[in-house]
């Protein structure tokens, strides 16, 4: 075991390295001057030139990559364009937020889409199931945007229950609570409908196993069948897709966040990006990055778990 | 009341889309104290459908419409779902076919037999350390060495054999007064088939417990069961105890079915091969359901449907039998037109001249390195090589059968693709004329390739499921571009094996198992091969469809003049068709010889082990034939043992044996040996 998580950090490892070359090297191919949007139109070209240079805009990209990387090693994510502070600060500030909502509308996801999973294949094609199934393939097909806006238009606009703009102060957890339930409801709403769909399907699929037969050949009870024999080998796929459906996740967390004015990662992307701030871009699409291979790195240690098949291979 | 189960007027129905299903009708039978009863039939006779229904086990869509199941007294069929519910795994339990999806794979052993026991007891009594220890106990029981240690391993680290144990483990560990065993050898090799019938036949004393044995083998019917019950479409056709079912069959079906068995007795001869296939159970006939196949049918048979004559256990389903018709019943089917064409006579004019080597193999090992991944090449992570095919030299001459014979994963199938080359050889030559094709340019290579063809194992897979049989059998002329005046049209090559040109426009799943195995063999014969290689040519068959595929072999070789390489881990099979015999072991040949040399004076342990595990279908051979116990099984090719390779199950090594792999010695003309000891082994001095 403690080989194989090593042997997966590794890998991990030069997936991030690799991620930063391409980050550092693609966030030059975003169109526009930033010193011209830094400095506004009227700026003198001397002054852009100075700029350009104390920021190191004119080393050729090769050398700029590196400089991004090195400066990565050694904790450096380099200067915003606009405030000269530090990315790593906003970052630091963004990503709280950021996992919060991820980690609310997992659970949310699971603690839902799972058991109405489990639901519709105790009880295939009954009218249950069969309302489930529109239910969650309705979920699947409304893209997070439109669910975020729906929400917030009704429960916050129009019934005016719970105020959602603004991601509140983690010294209120409560209110910070109340702040993350509706963007973290529309990020999780399309999982909760595949998630449903998925664990329905893999469970039905289980349940034909031979080894259900002998289950209930042996008398145990349905109930210890369903929810123990069956569902552990059916999660082992449902673990596989959640690891990768994370880099969803966080695309949808742009929307979500931008809705929703939450201050996160996602808003700050959106930001750099659209203000053609490379290294806020770079550094917070890195952290994402990041926090993708970590979702993956997760799934696959929690797949281990469930599937003592793939122990062994490894070893 | 002495039986411990009967089962009176049994109609089961499967509804599905098509219609209702008729799976069983007015089956009856009963279970005595003590006894094994066998139940035997092909595929689709509802041998199954009777286990499950006997528990209510039936799939959503199975219903029993009629009929009492009486366990002990005790009314089955109105018993409460709890009840019943209890009863599973306590009073009845079951063993399945497939050890290794029948158990759970992600619990572990130990957890899934303490469950079975917690399902049952409310509470524990004597508490967590009991039940541990009873658990380590019935593991000992039944043949897993290290219980205490291996109870909290998950079934994937078993190997086959120990999962059926672990099968056996959880159905005894109840003491049910009945074992429900639903073909518990079937995926298992000649050598654990016959341990598994040894455990059974002990534990079924140690256990005092009654059996209900199902299974196709007529072989391991006639080894293990005390009364046999045949079916046929979902009836019972005839039911005595084994000896006469054996000795005196009575309905033509059992006839058929013993008479289409391959053995060495009948090497020479055709088998019966029962016409036509089993009636759908959609669309049955009115009469009796074996009239279509039936050779002695009478117009009475294709009007009403013959009960059942008999009484007491003993009895048959079929008009002849009727005293009211007063038909004379002395009839049997084997003495019915069966050519014994004469296969000798080839072997004769074959022994005459010694017929020129068409194929030979010489040194050829095959090895599979492991895949090293990104991280375990820059740490330089050995490789670990599987030598599946180690050294292996053989020659076959033109006109000759060789079967290739040993359990799984002893390298026979390597060795096949690499004389194919569908797997690159590690070192050695095949020689096909002279030719070493390992060495040859690619275009002669090609064209001596086509000379040789492959009969694959399984008789769907080897099928795109996408193209129909006529395209399938046209797609080797486009490959090798082979000239239209070349070509055998679809027709002729359906005709050759026995098809009719209907099928050319069908697709493979809408053929039967037969068929599509007669569609791998013509696809075979399409470039006009001289060498066919065919690997397990009949498993996945029923009896008698295996039958008419070995017949069909056997014609295509005297017309074709074709020569086989045979695969199989079927000794009984070899017995038929072979002339010569190669056994094989952890990837070398151990003995090679004549069908007779191997057969009748074995010279290698393990080759005498294999044919000690054959299960005869001849119930007085039980008990008579010591029955030498192959220990344990196969070891993995990544970690063979030091020194010969057959050391580690070897009830005679010797410290030389540790040393070194004794090479192949010849002891008398044609027959090869690698074992020191192998005028011990023929004298029959073979420690136990």
């Amino acid at each position: 075991m403690a080989y194989y998580i090593f042997k997966r950090l590794v890998m991990a490892l030069v997936v991030m390295l690799l991620a930063t070359v391409l980050l550092a090297s693609l966030a030059h191919l975003i169109p526009g001057d930033p010193v011209k949007l830094m400095l506004g139109p009227r700026a003198s070209e001397e002054m852009s030139a100075r700029v350009r240079t104390e920021m190191g805009l004119d080393d050729p990209i090769p050398v700029q990559v590196a400089n991004f990387v090195i400066g990565l090693l050694q904790g450096d994510l380099g200067r915003d364009f606009a405030t000269r502070s530090p990315v790593s600060n906003m970052i630091s500030a963004a990503l709280p937020h950021t996992v919060a909502l991820a980690v609310a509308s997992l659970g949310m996801a699971v603690l839902i889409g799972i058991p109405l999973g489990v639901i519709s294949a105790a009880r295939p094609s009954s009218w249950l199931d069969r309302t489930l199934g529109f239910l969650s393939v309705s979920l699947i097909t409304v893209p997070t945007y439109v669910s975020a806006l729906l929400l917030l238009l009704l429960f916050a606009v129009g019934l005016n229950l719970i105020s959602s703009i603004g991601a509140g102060d983690f010294s209120d957890p409560v209110g910070y609570g109340k702040q993350l339930l509706l963007p973290a409801t529309a990020l999780a709403l399309t999982w909760i409908g595949y998630l449903a769909r998925l664990v329905r399907t893999s469970l039905l699929e289980i349940l034909n196993q031979n080894y259900i037969r002998t289950a209930r050949a042996y008398g145990l009870r349905e109930r210890t069948i369903l929810f123990t024999y069956a569902l552990k080998n059916a999660l082992i796929p449902t673990v596989a897709v959640l690891g990768v459906g994370m880099g969803n996740l966080l695309g949808g967390a742009v929307f979500v966040e931008v809705i929703f004015t939450r201050p996160g990662l996602g808003s700050l992307i959106y930001r750099s990006i659209t203000q053609r701030n490379y290294p806020a871009a770079r550094g917070a699409i890195l952290v994402a990055a990041f926090l993708f291979v970590l979702a993956n790195l997760i799934a696959d240690m929690s797949y281990r778990y469930l599937d003592p098949r793939i122990r062994t291979w490894e070893s | 009341m002495d039986s411990v189960l009967q089962v009176q007027g049994l109609d089961v129905v499967y509804h599905s889309h098509a219609g209702p299903l008729k799976a069983l009708h007015d089956v009856t039978f009963e279970v005595k104290p003590g006894e094994i009863v066998g139940l035997v039939g092909e595929s689709g006779c509802g041998k199954s459908t009777v286990a499950s229904a006997l528990l209510q086990l039936l799939p959503p869509n199975g219903e029993v419409t009629a009929g009492e199941v009486t366990f002990r007294g005790k009314n089955l069929r109105t018993l409460d779902a709890r009840s019943l519910r209890r009863m599973r795994g306590t009073e009845i339990a079951m063993i399945f076919q497939d050890p290794t999806t029948s158990l759970n794979p992600v619990f572990t052993v130990g957890r899934q037999l303490r469950d079975i026991r917690l399902a049952h007891a409310g509470s524990l009594q004597g508490g967590q350390q009991d039940l541990h220890r009873q658990i380590v106990e019935v593991l000992e029981r039944v043949g897993i060495p290290d219980a205490e240690e291996r109870i909290d391993q998950f079934p994937h680290e078993f190997s086959g054999g120990m999962r059926q144990r672990i099968m056996i483990a959880m159905a005894l560990m109840s003491k049910p007064g009945l074992l429900i065993a639903d073909e518990p050898t079937s995926s298992l090799d000649v050598t654990l088939e016959a341990q598994i019938i040894e455990l059974i036949r002990r534990l079924r004393y140690e256990y005092d417990t009654s059996l209900l044995f199902i299974s196709h083998d007529l072989g391991v019917i006639a080894q293990l069961c005390d009364r046999v019950a045949v079916m046929y479409a979902g009836r019972v056709v005839e039911q005595d105890d084994v000896f006469s079912i054996f000795e005196h069959p009575r309905h033509p079906y059992t006839q058929a079915l013993l008479a289409s068995v391959p053995l060495r007795r009948n090497r020479g001869q055709r088998l019966m091969a029962v016409p036509g296939r089993v009636p759908s159970l959609l669309d049955l006939p009115r009469g009796c359901k074996f009239v279509a196949r039936c050779s002695f049918a009478h117009p009475v048979c294709e009007q009403r449907e013959p009960g059942f004559f008999g009484t007491n256990g003993r009895g048959v389903r079929c008009h002849m039998y009727d005293p009211a018709l007063a038909y004379d019943a002395s009839f049997n089917v084997s003495a019915v037109s069966r050519p014994s064409e004469d296969k000798d006579h080839r072997l004769a004019t074959l022994g005459a001249e010694e017929p020129p080597v068409l194929l030979e193999v010489r040194d050829l090992s095959t090895h599979f390195s492991e895949d090293r991944n990104l991280v375990e090449c820059l740490l330089r992570r050995p490789i670990q090589a599987v030598r599946a095919v180690n050294n292996v030299s053989l020659k076959i001459r033109r006109g000759e059968t060789l079967g290739l014979v040993g359990e799984s994963g002893c390298g026979k199938t390597t060795l096949a693709r690499t004389v194919l080359g569908l797997l690159p050889a590690t070192a050695g030559q095949i020689l096909y004329n002279g030719r070493d094709m390992t060495s040859i340019p690619g275009a002669e290579f090609r064209r001596l390739r086509s000379r040789i063809q492959m009969i694959f194992q399984d008789p769907y897979s080897g099928l795109s499921p996408r193209l129909t049989v006529s395209y399938l059998l046209t797609e080797p002329y486009i490959i090798h571009r082979v000239p239209q005046a070349e070509r055998y049209t679809v027709g002729e090559l359906l005709s050759m094996v026995g098809l009719s040109e209907e099928l050319a426009n069908k697709y493979p799943h809408e053929l039967s198992g037969g068929q599509a195995r007669r569609v791998g063999v013509a696809r075979a014969l399409c470039l006009h091969p001289d060498f066919l290689i065919a690997d397990e040519p009949t498993s996945g068959l029923d009896v008698s469809v295996a039958a008419s595929v070995l017949n069909l072999l056997k014609d295509l070789a005297d017309r074709l003049d074709l020569t086989y390489l045979i695969i199989t881990h079927n000794l009984n099979l070899v017995g038929y068709v072979a002339d010569r015999v190669a056994v094989m072991y952890l990837g070398r040949i151990v003995e090679l010889g004549t069908t007779d040399q191997i057969f009748d004076s074995p010279a290698h342990p393990y080759t005498m082990a294999l044919l000690s595990a054959v299960s005869e279908p001849d119930p007085h051979q039980r008990g008579e034939t010591r029955r030498l116990l192959l220990k344990g099984e196969i070891p993995s090719a990544k970690n063979p043992p030091l020194g010969c390779c057959f050391v580690s199950r070897c009830t005679q090594r010797r410290d030389e044996c540790h040393a070194t792999m004794p090479g192949l010695q010849e002891i008398e003309p044609g027959h090869l040996v690698a074992c020191r000891d192998w005028e011990d082994v023929q004298r029959g001095s073979l420690i136990e």
